[in-house]
């Protein structure tokens, strides 16, 4: 993504401090471990601008956050969510009405419904979706 | 007028309660106690209560051995644990709310008009957009928008009724015929309603001057703020700093600290307040009794400020759960007149819910001490959403294989 667009969430998102890179290794490893596939690039560098972001509901998850409030963890989330099975998908943030979500056999980022779990949006590029989601 | 009341209640010190309607009796037998005691229990019933986390995994293990073995016995089980920390398991039967009325609703909630991309757009209006020389001459006053079914269910939110002549004017520029008025679908609005907004360079939105989140986020600071101080400091941890802080941005109607300038690093771990709509959005047809609109389902009176961590993740977790199979007869196109939906919610009168042991109670409780046990246990007894109503009805749509349950299969 484009300096621009980290430039525009900057400014109407609650942004936590970038990953670390040990963090994001972590992370990888834990998702590994479970049987889903690793962060995709796109939103490591997302985790490298702001480890988690927060709008009111809307929550973009971030790498290794134990214990935080405003922020959630990526791997946590996952494993409550499928109960502890791997997942064809990855949970990358939610709304109270939505998931930003990841699938790797299509390399594509979506926005499910949460009810039927149907795309509203899908794209190669995190940028539609994201920006989307977080309602900017 | 009285003023309302922030309490602990220890629902485990109460036996012999069945129904939600007695607790809420013994509820109100300890309000009025504590009032003419003239204390509070905030901090002498908390060392026995369980912690938060601890209540969220006895309602979690609740939970798991319904989905596991869903028989009206467990459902009993989980719908006794959550009314013991004041939540109710409300079940419908399916009834659908049209995916715009949602959308509309949760435009108007959030003060936000979604903007679509282009290729979401319907074939009319694309067309026109991009082929200028096939747009009709029209003028605004060419429209009549009651044409649309969808700017029917826009116009039922008074911000985006007072859009109507932008509306026009957008239907105008882009030369869309009058008679393809009922073409055009949510998305088609929300892109012109943008549009005009950008001409006049405003944000989107701009649509609302103010959210109906932030209106009611900034009633309910004004009306409870010193029950609600008393209640987030009595929690384990929170900064009193931090509590300052949150009451001066929700005075502004900002219920997340990390987008104003108040942010400080150090208070990632303290409490988020989420506004929660009490009857969900996603069931907002519910409203539409009495001739009245689903736009009510907005209302302040519809609203319970409730902390995220553990109890407004865990009330959407264990609906997440709960309704796999639900989502199952959606997917699948299956038993759909047949199908529960699962809600778990706190009690009407509940504006605010700090653990699961602290709840802020809203001034109209204090109306129901007015009225008689039998009328209120009745009262509860006749919705025909609360669970306690179904008992043996499923039971009995099972034995009519109707009612095919695959709760313990991983939907995903």
């Amino acid at each position: 993504m484009e300096e621009i667009i980290f430039n525009q969430i900057k400014q109407n998102i609650g942004c936590n401090k970038a990953a670390e890179d040990a963090q994001i290794r972590v992370t990888n490893l834990k998702l590994k471990q479970d049987g889903f596939s690793p962060l995709p690039d796109e939103f490591i560098a997302l985790l490298k601008f702001a480890n988690g972001l927060s709008n009111d509901d809307v929550r973009v998850f971030g790498a290794e956050l134990k214990d935080l409030t405003y922020f959630d963890d990526l791997v946590t989330f996952n494993r409550q969510f499928f109960h502890q099975q791997s997942a064809n998908w990855l949970i990358l943030g939610r709304d109270d009405n939505f998931y930003l979500i990841y699938v790797p056999s299509l390399q594509a980022y979506q926005l499910v419904d949460q009810d039927t779990l149907q795309p509203e949006i899908s794209s190669e590029s995190l940028e539609k979706p994201l920006l989307s989601f977080l309602r900017i | 007028m009285a003023r309302p009341y922030l309490h602990d209640v220890n629902f485990d010190s109460s036996p012999g309660m069945h129904s939600s309607a007695d607790k809420r009796l013994e509820l109100l037998e300890q309000i009025k106690a504590l009032k003419e005691a003239n204390t509070s229990l905030i901090n002498t019933n908390r060392q026995v209560l369980k912690s938060d986390s601890e209540v969220y995994q006895e309602i979690l293990t609740a939970a798991q051995q319904f989905v596991q073995s869903p028989a009206d016995e467990t459902e009993k089980a989980l719908a006794d644990t959550l009314e013991k920390y004041n939540l109710l398991l409300y079940s419908y039967r399916y009834t659908p709310t049209s995916k715009d009325k949602r959308d509309v609703a949760r435009m108007a909630f959030n003060g936000y008009v979604d903007r679509p991309e282009e290729y979401l757009l319907s074939p009319i209006l694309r067309d026109m957009k991009n082929n200028p020389l096939k747009r009709a001459k029209t003028k605004p006053d060419d429209y009549d928008l009651s044409h649309s079914t969808v700017w029917n269910v826009f116009k039922q939110i008074p911000e985006f009724a007072a859009t109507e002549e932008k509306v026009k004017k957008g239907l105008s520029l882009y030369g869309i015929p009058p008679e393809k008025l009922a073409e055009l679908q949510l998305k088609d609005f929300c892109f012109i309603l943008n549009n005009q907004y950008r001409s006049l360079g405003k944000d989107s939105a701009k649509v609302f001057s103010e959210s109906y989140k932030a209106r009611h986020t900034k009633r309910f600071i004004s009306e409870y703020e010193d029950e609600f101080r008393q209640g987030l400091m009595s929690m384990k941890g929170v900064q009193k700093e931090y509590v300052d802080a949150l009451v001066s941005a929700m005075k502004n109607g900002i219920t997340d600290l990390t987008k104003t300038p108040l942010w400080k690093d150090e208070w990632r771990n303290q409490p988020v307040i989420d506004v929660h709509h009490i009857v969900n959005i996603k069931d907002s047809s519910l409203k539409e009794t009495d001739n009245k609109s689903f736009a009510h389902i907005n209302d302040y009176e519809n609203m319970c400020f409730i902390v995220r961590h553990p109890q407004h993740d865990a009330m959407h977790a264990l609906e997440q759960d709960l309704n796999q199979k639900h989502r199952e007869d959606i997917f699948y196109n299956r038993d759909i007149e047949q199908s529960f939906i699962y809600r778990i919610q706190p009690p009407e009168g509940v504006k605010c819910m700090i653990g699961f042991h602290t709840f802020i109670y809203d001034r109209d409780v204090l109306g129901l001490e007015q009225k008689p046990k039998q009328q209120l246990i009745d009262q509860k007894r006749k919705d025909p959403n609360y669970y306690k109503n179904q008992h043996g009805r499923r039971e009995a749509l099972r034995k009519e294989e109707k009612y095919r349950g695959s709760y313990g299969r991983n939907y995903i």
